[in-house]
């Protein structure tokens, strides 16, 4: 019964703080808009040619020179000239000589000019240009060639939108949890209220219990909201929703206690949401959001062992998309982080309580 | 005035209490500058496991051609090579610990000596498309220059034409964006946060009863606002001065043709995989086309490049491997002899000066550190010195 008062007490105060709650909810869904709108445009490039494709085999070859999934890599459009103009907004690809099989040889002459400030997109013009001489070079002949036989992590490749949204999901869930515990206590602050809780003759377990009970549900909509966007975006549901909500309450209980805890020791509400951004911000982007930590050295790979958020991202990705996962190491650690949390909370409530009593007498 | 001064006055005894209000404007920026940089900004060599199995000279053949082709973003090559027996090279890509695996059979060499096609198996993360894309277009910048060492007859020859002045990094793009959105947040969140201290210090009312316009008041808060502003650019511009369009060297003239006496030989040995790809790439010194541009150096080389002369990069197998030994003919050819060494910013002069009077070589020391330069003949400039006019 007194879990249940805690537990209204806690939706109630809600409509205090109503901006750090939308904050829980706004901050994931810009990165997603943001990463998605400025990333989304897939592997497609438009790029000019000379002659149209039409007039060269090898460049009809070009167009249609696709990823597994059927995704072209290059769109053409038929330039006026061979020679670009200062101002060209696009790459030309000009056919000097049309590779062709002469007496035994495959020769051809292509000049590509580069009309993009931006190295990264030298890189990928050259790498498109690349592949699809590779594979014109193997249609002109019949033997020599390099089979390749893919073996794939996933059965198709991820839309990168869609599995950004996925990664943003996991840091949405490491902010509510945060900023949802630390609002919990910092309005306690702000209330005025902390004396109340110290002497109140209920016991921290259940003043903790209906705190966490009620962080965790404000969590889980500020989530259902996100995962209702985010769907109506990409269309992706998990395929395995019982690991999936498992996983969600496992860090949500987690980092709502670590909240909590924050929230006894820094009592400005803006300031211990500042904490939990940078803090989710950090642990998303060192648990591998943007990607796998092969990217990074030893060090970060090192960290990334202590990290939740690398666990919970494994799990929530094998959840949407199944592939390969370390389930069973993967909701091991999060629930020792999630017990650890717990045990840490308490530890931090009751000496804070005790602390305070023994002042006061 | 007198307003606008007692509010300024005001305002800034509660920024300097609490400059708080400066965090938002240097953390959530340079957080995402740092997610840029490291995920985006700066070309990182893909891992990646190769399991050579075949006993036959193409598969060792592959394995070069696979990790000595380099990306023009950051002059690094595509893939660093992991080498390890199948069972390690699996447990490795399971783990995560690199991005894919080549395996080729047993039978690698023997089924193109006997006339036909070889397979490799790829094992890689398709995490994302992107990612995806990348690991199959790198891997076929590796197999084209396999079928080109491998087979004289691939004879294709792809000519790249810089038509623009200058390129940058993606990175420095990316920068001056983080750079502008640093001076806007700062501002933001320095007139929200003061406001917010006002609301809870309970001052706010004290504006209601001034007798006083309110916009004297606000003014003074603008120009705080604006001061943070400019500190929080500030801090995050000294934490990535790259990023400064200055940096990036403007072309003097259009770039022209290439020709005879106009252009520049790049020589480059201290890194593995670029310097085997540039060892094969001199013998175009030598070949006929007067003098070659090779952009494959770091930006301070494109930098220079850029300014007067057109880049080209030639993949042309006939003059990459007609010349059995390239650096012998550099040795001892015509060339050898003079020796320049440019320091700082004097080296765009001394480099243009030197391409004006001919095709000139630009030699980088085998062993990075080494202040020697390549002893191949013609104007040589040292790693050194090429690295801090970048």
């Amino acid at each position: 019964m007194r879990i249940a008062s805690i537990l209204c007490k806690e939706l109630k105060c809600v409509k205090e703080d109503i901006s750090f709650h939308l904050a829980t909810l706004i901050s994931p869904l810009l990165f997603l808009l943001a990463f998605s709108l400025m990333l989304s445009s897939g592997i497609l490039l438009p790029v000019q040619t000379y002659p149209g494709a039409e007039s060269s085999p090898f460049l009809y070859a070009m167009e249609n020179y696709r990823s597994p999934d059927g995704t072209a890599y290059l769109e053409l459009h038929t330039a006026a000239d061979n020679v670009p103009p200062s101002n060209a907004e696009s790459n030309l690809i000009v056919i000097e000589e049309e590779p062709s099989v002469h007496g035994g040889r495959i020769t051809g002459k292509i000049t590509h000019y580069l009309n993009d400030v931006n190295e990264n997109m030298t890189k990928n013009f050259r790498n498109r240009l690349t592949g699809a001489i590779a594979s014109y070079v193997e249609d002109l002949r019949p033997a020599g060639n390099v089979l390749v036989h893919e073996r794939t992590a996933y059965a198709q490749d991820i839309p990168w939108d869609t599995g950004f949204g996925v990664s943003v999901l996991v840091f949405g869930l490491m902010l509510s949890g945060l900023v949802f515990g630390m609002l919990s206590m910092t309005s306690e602050w702000g209330n005025h209220t902390t004396q109340l809780l110290k002497l109140t003759p209920y016991s921290s377990q259940a003043i903790l219990a209906g705190k966490l009970l009620a962080n965790v549900i404000k969590c889980c909509l500020s989530g259902m909201a996100f995962l209702l966007i985010f769907f109506a975006i990409s269309k992706a549901f998990p395929v395995h929703p019982v690991p999936f909500v498992l996983s969600l309450l496992l860090v949500y209980g987690t980092f709502v206690c670590l909240g909590m805890c924050l929230g006894i020791h820094v009592k400005s509400s803006l300031t211990a949401f500042l904490i939990s951004l940078v803090s989710a911000l950090v642990l998303w982007v060192g648990g591998g959001g943007f990607g796998p930590l092969s990217y990074y050295g030893d060090a970060a790979n090192m960290l990334g062992k202590l990290n939740p958020a690398i666990y919970a991202i494994d799990i929530i990705r094998w959840c949407y998309f199944q592939g390969r996962a370390q389930l069973a190491m993967g909701f091991s650690v999060l629930s020792l982080a999630f017990a650890a949390a717990v045990g840490l909370l308490f530890a931090a409530y009751t000496r804070w309580t005790h602390r305070e009593e023994g002042r006061a007498s | 005035m007198s307003v606008f001064t007692a509010e300024l006055k005001k305002l800034w005894i509660l920024f300097k209490a609490d400059p708080k209000s400066l965090v938002a404007g240097i953390i959530a920026p340079t957080i995402l500058l740092l997610v840029f940089a490291i995920t985006f900004g700066d070309f990182t060599s893909l891992k990646l496991a190769y399991v050579n199995e075949d006993p036959g000279p193409y598969g060792k053949a592959l394995e070069t051609s696979l990790f000595t082709q380099v990306s023009p973003l950051g002059d690094k090559p595509y893939f660093e090579e992991i080498s390890a027996e199948y069972e390690t090279a699996m447990d490795l890509y399971a783990q995560g610990k690199v991005n894919g695996v080549v395996v080729v059979g047993e039978t690698f060499s023997a089924d193109l000596q006997q006339g036909g096609n070889a397979s490799i198996d790829y094992w890689f993360n398709n995490y994302n498309t992107d990612m995806a894309k990348n690991l199959r277009l790198y891997l076929q910048e590796g197999i084209l220059d396999f079928y080109r060492t491998t087979d004289p007859q691939v004879q294709i020859q792809v000519e790249e034409v810089l038509n623009v002045d200058t390129q940058l990094h993606w990175f420095h793009i990316i920068a001056i964006a983080v750079f502008l959105l640093a001076f806007l947040l700062g501002s933001m969140f320095n007139m929200l946060y003061l406001f917010y201290k006002e609301k809870v210090e309970e001052t706010l009312y004290v504006y209601r009863l001034s007798p006083n316009s309110i916009w004297a008041s606000l003014f003074a808060r603008v120009v705080v606002a604006l001061l943070a502003g400019a500190i929080t650019a500030g801090i995050n511009a000294v934490l990535c001065p790259d990023r400064h369009p200055s940096r990036a060297l403007p072309a003097k003239n259009a770039p022209t043709a290439a020709g005879p006496g106009r252009n520049l030989c790049l020589l480059r040995g201290n890194h593995r995989p670029a310097g085997q790809q540039l060892q094969r790439l001199s013998c175009l010194y030598h070949g006929d086309h007067g003098g070659v541009v090779v952009p494959l150096g770091g930006n301070g080389f494109h930098q220079i490049l850029h300014r007067d002369f057109a880049v080209h990069r030639i993949d042309d197998p006939q003059h990459l491997w007609t010349q059995p030994d390239p650096w012998g003919g550099l040795s001892h050819g015509p060339f050898r002899g003079r020796h320049f060494k440019c320091r700082g910013r004097l080296s765009h002069s001394v480099c243009l000066r030197l391409c004006r009077n001919g095709p000139g070589v630009l030699g980088v020391p085998k062993k990075a550190g080494s202040h020697g330069g390549i002893t191949c003949g013609g104007p040589v400039w040292s790693e050194k010195n090429t690295t801090k006019s970048g």
